[in-house]
């Protein structure tokens, strides 16, 4: 279900620094392009779910929306409301892994803060750092307090994520 | 009483099983015809058939006075009521509704139907209730005020009793009367339940391995049963 990130993201990188094929976009090292890493990660992942979702719907409740008179709008509509919960499992899914991506978006992205503050706050304010690509180059410097300050802040995140995404799958 | 449902030379097959053959049968206004005979007979098929699942291989199917431009307009009149019911995972109200929310129904209109239906079938007060946590029999229930909610001319009931305790069972028969005369529903009731035959039908047709092999009414096939296959089948032995 899902692709290797490392790989991804040397393939991204590839196609967009300036010698590549899309590199006339000139988006390598931006935000756009981490996004655009995450997009092809986490698509699979949430596909995958939603299609689980939707195929777990049985036959007899598509047949009752026959009966009761509906038509296949009707029926269509009534299959994506069954595997609703299955959708807000993949999104939060999908959410967990690309809140939790390094690797791909550390290539394209190149992991880039601004030195110096910006009106008065915000020392080293992000421009393509993550929480993760941060706590990678600040375990490198040897600041080893910041990392698990932000380690923290990520693995509450992603807990929070997944006690959700667990609680929608409960419901399912 | 009127002619409603003609079947007219019905056969069906599933690749090289046949499963009817040579079905000729006519359903009329207002009764309550029992569809008779053991598991595997056909009788899910033919209910599925007349309610457009399954298209038959051979014969034809007439819904007299009925809307025929379109499978939609017949089915809007008729009603399927399956042995395990399918519930949506909302509320109890909000299934009882869909039938009416499909046809477009007036939000007021659906509320003072729901609640009558509910009423009916014993439910009032449960309408917040999500669906899914309703007991086998309050689910069973559910469904049937779901199928009577836009008064279908036509209900087909298949085995609506399998697997519900005495008291559900007593429920759904006294509703499966109330249908029929108060609302003067036609119903297709298929089962293996013969004291339930006894209890409900006008009709009983009585279907063995795909062979319709006698119609007559309730009184004519219980006390002088035609064919030898049938009398078996209405004293409880067993046929393979």
């Amino acid at each position: 279900m899902g692709l290797p990130p490392v790989f991804v993201g040397l393939f991204i990188f590839v196609m967009l620094v300036p010698a590549g094929p899309l590199g006339f976009a000139d988006i390598i090292f931006t935000p756009f392009a981490m996004i655009l890493v995450q997009y092809i990660l986490v698509t699979p992942i949430i596909t995958g779910i939603s299609l689980s979702a939707i195929k777990a719907v049985p036959k007899s409740l598509i047949e009752t929306v026959y009966t009761l008179g509906g038509n296949r709008k009707d029926a269509l509509i009534a299959a994506l409301c069954e595997a609703r919960f299955g959708f807000i499992t993949a999104i939060l899914a999908g959410l967990g892994r690309a809140l939790a991506e390094v690797g791909a978006i550390l290539i394209v992205g190149g992991n880039i803060a601004y030195s110096g503050s910006i009106g008065g706050i915000g020392e080293g304010l992000s421009y393509t750092r993550t929480l993760t690509t941060a706590i990678t180059s600040e375990t490198s410097k040897g600041d080893i307090s910041t990392s698990i300050a932000l380690g923290i802040i990520l693995i509450s995140l992603n807990l929070s994520v997944n006690l959700l995404a667990n609680y929608f799958q409960r419901r399912d | 009483m009127e002619e409603l449902i003609r079947i007219e030379d019905l056969n069906m097959a599933f690749g090289e099983k046949e499963v009817l053959k040579d079905i000729n049968l006519q359903i009329l206004q207002s009764e309550i015809f029992a569809l008779v005979g053991p598991s595997g007979a056909g009788k899910t098929t033919l209910l599925r058939i007349l309610d457009f699942f399954e298209r038959p291989k051979k014969g034809n199917l007439k819904f007299n006075g009925m809307e025929t431009s379109g499978i939609v307009n017949i089915r809007r009149r008729m009603s399927l009521l399956f042995q395990t019911p399918a519930i949506f995972n909302r509320s109890v109200f909000e299934n009882v509704a869909y039938g009416l929310k499909v046809r477009g129904i007036d939000k007021k209109i659906i509320e003072k139907k729901v609640s009558e239906a509910l009423s009916i079938v014993g439910l009032c007060g449960l309408e917040n209730q999500k669906a899914p946590t309703l007991s086998g029999g309050e689910a069973q229930r559910m469904a049937f005020a779901r199928a009577i909610v836009y008064d279908p001319e036509i209900l087909l009931l298949d085995e609506p009793t399998a697997n519900l305790d005495p008291a559900n069972v007593m429920k759904i028969e006294d509703i499966i009367k109330w249908l029929r005369e108060e609302k003067n529903t036609t119903i297709l009731l298929a089962t293996h339940n013969i004291p339930q035959v006894r209890r409900l039908a006008d009709r009983v047709g009585i279907l063995i391995n795909g062979e319709l092999i006698e119609v007559n009414t309730k009184d004519a096939i219980f006390k002088d049963p035609k064919d030898k296959r049938s009398e078996a089948f209405l004293k409880g032995e067993m046929i393979y």
